[in-house]
């Protein structure tokens, strides 16, 4: 890949968290949370509801004061940007809109408000796909309409480090794609992308790498692939005639055995393939044989059980 | 991918924001909004609507006055006395420059904008009292000389050059200056535009009306006293006994908005967004 000059600038802005906690009253939103959000890569940022997804985002932006810790972009404080944004763009609440102002006049004022030239606001229009809505008044935007006027400011000063705080809400499918597109282009072209999603599954389709947080705690900091490794311990469905005889053969092997549903058994430690080698040697008869996959979502519920503040009962689910 | 590790300074591509910037931005805001423009048509049409009326009248029932109220007789007062009501409109129009943002989530986007969140006060406070000033100047030299055109003929009227004339027709623009001051200020720490608007109601009418009914040797020590009221002084071209001069009681009230805005801004730096 070839980095034009201005590229080059964009390397190196990190988004560094270090032992960074909030709290309201006697909730603790974020628990001393330490992570790096490199340059040139997606970074998923998700967990829960309620996790602390959006405070520890509102803290990196100076929106509201950490109890303890800090935070830097690019080695600085938010609040000592010159022209903040010029160095990271960020969609905290795209609802957060005057709903009399036109699309055009509210970027307009972010534009000035940093010395962002007034073309910006045409260029950015154009890209999100609202240049035909730019005289509209906000109020009369769809959900969807919102959160691409939120993008667009966020794209206004052509920032370094971009930070999205559950982006595809409301979107259509048609927008989804494209959010997913520029997301990975943006970070293509050196760009931090910090984004927050509750929905691992969205994760998936985007981030290079997951910062993954629970009750406000930091629960893993790795990349996709790591993660998905490590929550997916091969687990097989399997049916068997004399079942009983081939629990013997597959506990003889190290293998773990768990009841699954109408008498059959769930299999763990033991790759799918070599339990039908083993039902071969032993003379059992199989009457079923399923790979259970680990999605990345169950991965996420795996990693986030238990920091839930908010969960379905055992016998509900 | 390669990654070339080199960070340029963040300062070389681009100069810094300045205050008259934050000042640009939030006039946008302000003029792109309805409710400013209705405001300032409310404004207009009380100041200039309600003078007239009271002018008319005041002056058909001159001729059946004798005595005091012919020696109190103030044509000017009388041309002006819709800036009364006008005045919380300029007020609210101040608070809602703040509470707006509250209300929309707006506030949020602006702080990212601008973290230095004095800046954004002073220059929220710089375009809202600068807008009021000129509104009230238009509205009182408009209310001043459609009340003489209503007032000659039945009474004496006030000219211009008349003591102390000019001197209340600016003052009232300067008067409605610090009221939209004090609306954002309020506004600011309240972060409530129903709140914001009950209190500077208090502050204008019900407070002064009250202690009006306490006995006069108290009731006139705090209207000489009371901010607002002060104020007014000098939007009048006559001073009662009791009260503060005109340049006097303005720089009071100054300075009670200077307070207010000093708690606003801690309140605004130091709290969560």
């Amino acid at each position: 890949m070839v980095n034009t000059p201005s590229q080059l600038s964009r390397v190196g802005h990190e988004i560094q968290v270090r032992g960074l906690s909030k709290r309201y009253g006697r909730t603790i939103a974020v628990d001393n949370l330490t992570f790096t959000v490199r340059s040139g890569i997606v970074t998923g940022f998700v967990g829960p509801n309620g996790a602390g997804k959006t405070t520890t985002m509102r803290l990196i932006l100076g929106l509201d004061s950490p109890t303890a810790g800090a935070v830097t972009v690019g080695g600085r404080r938010y609040r000592d940007f010159g022209a903040p944004l010029r160095e990271v763009g960020a969609i905290i609440d795209a609802q957060g809109v005057h709903p009399r102002r036109s699309a055009f006049h509210h970027l307009l004022a972010a534009a000035q408000s940093n010395g962002i030239p007034k073309r910006r606001v045409d260029e950015v229009l154009g890209q999100v796909g609202l240049a035909g809505a730019a005289a509209r008044r906000v109020g009369d935007f769809s959900l969807g309409m919102k959160q691409r006027l939120a993008i667009a400011g966020a794209l206004l000063g052509d920032p370094p480090v971009l930070m999205f705080d559950e982006p595809i809400n409301g979107l259509d499918p048609e927008g989804i794609i494209w959010v997913r597109g520029l997301m990975r282009e943006l970070a293509a072209q050196g760009r931090t992308v910090f984004v927050s999603s509750h929905l691992m599954s969205e994760m998936s389709q985007t981030a290079d790498h997951l910062i993954v947080i629970g009750k406000g705690r930091l629960l893993r900091d790795e990349s996709v692939t790591e993660f998905l490794d490590e929550g997916a311990q091969q687990r097989t469905l399997v049916r068997a005639h004399p079942q009983q005889k081939l629990i013997h053969e597959l506990e003889a092997v190290g293998a773990v055995i768990e009841a699954g549903p109408d008498s059959s058994i769930h299999v763990s430690g033991i790759a799918c393939a070599a339990i039908g080698e083993l039902a071969a040697t032993t003379g059992v008869t199989l009457h079923e044989l399923t790979p259970l996959r680990v999605s990345l979502e169950d991965a996420f519920v795996e990693a986030t059980h238990g920091s839930l503040e908010y969960q379905t009962p055992k016998d509900a689910a | 991918m390669t990654t070339v590790d080199v960070a340029l300074p963040a300062t070389d591509r681009y100069r810094a924001a300045t205050v008259l910037d934050v000042i640009r931005s939030e006039w946008t805001k302000l003029r792109t909004v309805p409710s400013t423009l209705w405001t300032v048509l409310v404004v207009t049409g009380l100041g200039v609507g309600f003078g007239a009326l009271i002018s008319r009248v005041s002056a058909q029932a001159y001729a059946n006055n004798t005595g005091d109220v012919r020696r109190q007789w103030d044509p000017t007062s009388i041309s002006t006395a819709g800036g009364s009501l006008a005045q919380l409109a300029i007020g609210v129009l101040g608070a809602l420059v703040i509470t707006s943002e509250y209300s929309t989530g707006e506030i949020r986007g602006s702080l990212c904008a601008v973290p230095r969140r004095g800046r954004l006060l002073l220059a929220k406070m710089t375009v809202i009292a600068a807008l009021a000033f000129v509104v009230g100047e238009v509205t009182m030299f408009a209310a001043f000389f459609s009340g003489q055109a209503l007032i000659a003929g039945y009474a004496p009227t006030a000219s211009l050059g008349d003591a102390g004339v000019l001197r209340a027709l600016i003052g009232a623009g300067l008067y409605v200056a610090l009221i939209a001051a004090l609306g954002v200020a309020f506004g600011t720490l309240l972060r409530s535009t129903a709140a914001a608007i009950t209190v500077l109601i208090a502050m204008i009418y019900v407070l002064p009306g009250l202690a009006a009914l306490l006995p006069a040797s108290l009731s006139q020590n705090i209207e000489k006293f009371w901010p607002t009221q002060a104020g007014q002084q000098v939007t009048a071209v006559m001073q009662p006994a009791h009260t503060l001069g005109p340049w006097q009681g303005l720089a009071e009230m100054a300075a009670f908005v200077a307070v207010a805005m000093a708690v606003a801004f801690v309140r605004l730096v130091r709290d969560d967004a």
